[in-house]
């Protein structure tokens, strides 16, 4: 049976995050960047050999959802996921990544075939959902060739690659796209596993994205019980209407639910049980399909003024509706029936 | 069995699961062809039985006739009972409800008792809490107990308590005091169904049982002994119940779920229009979402048992729970009974029984929302106490 006891290290790690997270308000993304790198935060997942911290994801949860409550402006997820791998892979600057001078974000979607030439790979295809693309230094992407599966390490200040925007719904942390044409990369950047850690990225980040949006929700949602308090019509509190406690009495529960998941999808991945990955089919399934509910609720009760750019929570739906589309809700379901199925035979 | 066995909960598990195997009668499988109902008094010797085995007052003290092991022995056994289909228990408000509330208020002479009976089958109980103006309102409950002497005379009527026709007992919530002290008037008896001045009428269900029914009080006696809790304190104790109903009794929900979706999985294997359905996108999805519902039932129950066995409270988390397993259920059974409409006919005879089991498990499940404090009271209490949304001005 799980513990979902919170350890002293993800109490500390929460209270850090808080503090760290209110920090940035506003900041640009080099300066959380350097600061994260200053706290030691960007490398959770590298190893401790390595100058990182070798914690889990259950310890990593706390800050992700911090700091998207907190709306950072900044590829968070990605820059511990990715300099997480690369330092396991050892395919890239160890010292930069770490101390936050330099940025790593991910290729969430594409596939690059690599063709192998003397010294060096030649890569083609395009990568995309590279969140925080145009300000990142780094880019993992998933490449295949020769039957075989692995990551490479790519600089987008490199010449010969093409960056096109992508999806552009997120504002603080617009998407990019990556055309890889014939594109060279030597030896050094690449790490052939059969997909191994490709797997791993995508394991954790399936998490850690939920918390990311997670974490946006429950800032919308905040903000509309706040809004629903004090803003009187007909004399009293919003909230005084039925209607409108009962739908926030239910994006609560569905918050509580997201929340439960999330708990439990990062301790079965981190100890690798025999569910992680139905926990993480489950907790994607139903995060998106709520968090994204509650966004659009907590633009619903904030009336007119929710639709205006004054207040924060276009900017959250948007996060979080960029982040459902590397992974939609539907996509989880339909893995999540498949293992069931053959499992039920 | 031995206490050995539960310093590991794989091994306990697989103690369990074993003695079912060995035990649990095959024609009760709700999924298995040459299904027969449960009768009562065949479940009664059934979960007498469970007694005997270890399965049951799990963390109830030796002295009192339990097992003295905790509440997770409690949920390891559910969650197995849950797996193979096991009808509700007949004395599961004792067992569930009543006994844990007897243990923290009762007094040492009331332990004694009523404990063991309980457990053994020889005593079942009803809980006679609603009237018909005090169901999601009970603080307005106007059957009423008043001192004559050294007795007290309850007189009034309640409604809607389930297996009264079976009970030897029943733990009744009445008004000691004055109406308008509402919450504090109010106290707890324990009573012996056969007192005289107790009629219980059955009412017909839109599921075809007459499991609840209507019980009248009609210058009940009873002596002060019977109070449980003290005289004016029956709401504080009536929350504990609730907590209890609404947080963990049953908490075998999850894996009898599973065992449901299952159920209508291995029936759509063997019939050809309904082995299109699991190649159907939307039936997909929507088994998908049921099973995620399934999985936030299991990971609350589990994390509420963990909180218990650290010495927690169940607290207000019984209401999210309570929520969600009615409203999972009505989502589960709705697409069985989608699913199966579509069954070749003549029906085989694996269709033909998942098509029963979800068509009473349908209109049962109507039930689940209103029972134990209706959907929209569980909203009211997010609302109210866990969000503390202003009402007033």
């Amino acid at each position: 049976m799980e513990t979902l006891v919170t350890t002293d290290t993800q109490i500390a790690f929460a209270r850090t995050a808080t503090r760290f997270a209110q920090d940035c308000l506003g900041k640009p993304a080099d300066w959380i960047g350097s600061r994260l790198g200053d706290a030691g935060l960007i490398g959770v997942f590298a190893p401790e050999d390595s100058g990182g911290l070798g914690l889990g994801i259950r310890d990593a949860l706390p800050l992700s959802i911090e700091c998207a409550r907190n709306d950072l402006a900044f590829p968070l997820v990605e820059a511990m996921i990715g300099a997480g791998a690369i330092l396991k892979a050892g395919i890239g600057p160890a010292d930069t990544l770490l101390n936050g001078s330099e940025i790593a974000t991910i290729a969430w979607a594409g596939r690059i075939d690599a063709v192998e030439k003397p010294s060096e790979w030649r890569l083609s295809g395009v990568a995309s959902h590279v969140i925080g693309g145009s300000y990142a230094d780094w880019v993992v992407v998933r490449i295949c060739g020769n039957s075989q599966e692995g990551i490479a390490l790519v600089s987008t200040k490199s010449t010969g690659l093409s960056c096109r925007s992508g999806n552009e719904l997120d504002v603080e942390r617009p998407e990019m796209d990556l055309v890889f044409e014939d594109f060279p990369l030597s030896n050094a950047h690449i790490l052939w596993d059969q997909g191994a850690t490709w797997d791993w990225i995508w394991a954790v980040g399936k998490v850690l994205r939920s918390a990311d949006i997670y974490g946006s929700a429950k800032a919308s949602f905040d903000d509309s019980k706040s809004y629903t308090s004090t803003r009187k019509q007909f004399q009293r509190p919003l909230c005084a209407n039925q209607s409108v406690r009962h739908l926030l009495a239910r994006d609560y529960y569905g918050l509580e639910r997201v929340r439960y998941c999330l708990e439990y999808a990062a301790l079965s991945t981190d100890h690798q049980a025999s569910d992680a990955r139905v926990s993480r089919d489950v907790l994607c399934g139903l995060a998106y399909e709520i968090c994204i509910r509650v966004a659009e609720n907590a633009i619903q009760l904030h009336g007119a003024m929710g639709f205006t750019r004054d207040l924060p929570l276009h900017r959250r739906l948007r996060r979080i509706l960029a982040a459902s589309d590397i992974c939609p809700a539907t996509t989880a379901r339909e893995s999540l029936t498949s293992t069931l199925l053959d499992s039920w035979q | 069995m031995g206490t050995e066995l539960h310093q590991n909960e794989d091994a306990y598990r697989a103690c369990v699961t074993e003695w079912l195997q060995k035990h649990f009668p095959a024609d009760w499988r709700p999924d298995r062809v040459g299904y027969q109902t449960p009768e009562f008094e065949a479940q009664r010797i059934w979960e007498r039985n469970l007694y005997e085995a270890g399965f049951a007052g799990f963390s109830w003290p030796a002295e009192y006739g339990g097992q003295g092991l905790t509440v997770r022995e409690q949920l390891i056994c559910n969650e197995e009972f849950g797996r193979v289909g096991m009808p509700d228990s007949v004395n599961g408000i004792g067992k569930d409800m009543i006994g844990p509330i007897i243990l923290a208020l009762g007094t040492e002479q009331q332990k004694r008792r009523f404990l063991r009976r309980i457990l053994s089958m020889q005593d079942i109980w009803c809980q006679s809490f609603s009237e018909t103006e005090a169901g999601s309102d009970l603080a307005a409950v106007k059957t009423h107990a008043t001192r004559e002497g050294n007795e007290w005379v309850i007189n009034g009527a309640k409604t809607w308590i389930s297996f009264a026709q079976h009970a030897d007992w029943s733990l009744v919530l009445v008004r000691t005091g004055d109406p308008s002290e509402r919450r504090g008037g109010l106290s707890l008896f324990t009573v012996p169904m056969s007192c005289p001045g107790i009629t219980v009428s059955q009412i017909n269900q839109i599921d075809g049982r007459s499991n609840f029914c209507d019980v009248r009080f009609s210058n009940v006696k009873l002596s002060n002994d019977m109070v449980l809790g003290g005289v004016g304190e029956g709401w504080a104790a009536v929350g504990r119940v609730l907590g209890v109903e609404r947080a963990i009794n049953r908490m075998y929900r999850a894996s009898l779920f599973e065992n449901e979706l299952r159920h209508l999985v291995a029936a759509c294997r063997v019939d050809e229009p309904l082995r299109g359905c699991l190649e159907d996108t939307l039936f997909r999805q929507r088994l998908a979402a049921c099973y995620e519902d399934i999985e936030v039932l299991r990971r609350l129950v589990r994390s509420t048992v963990q909180s218990l066995v650290r010495g927690g409270e169940i607290g207000l988390v019984g209401s999210l729970i309570k929520l969600h397993w009615s409203e999972t259920h009505q989502r589960i059974v709705r697409l069985a009974r989608e699913i199966l409409a579509r069954a070749a006919r003549p029906m085989s005879a694996i269709a033909g029984l998942a098509v029963r089991r979800f068509n009473t498990l349908y209109l049962r499940s109507r039930a689940e929302t209103i029972q134990g404090g209706a959907s929209e009271i569980q909203l009211d209490v997010i609302a109210d106490r866990i969000l503390s949304l202003p009402r007033d001005r």
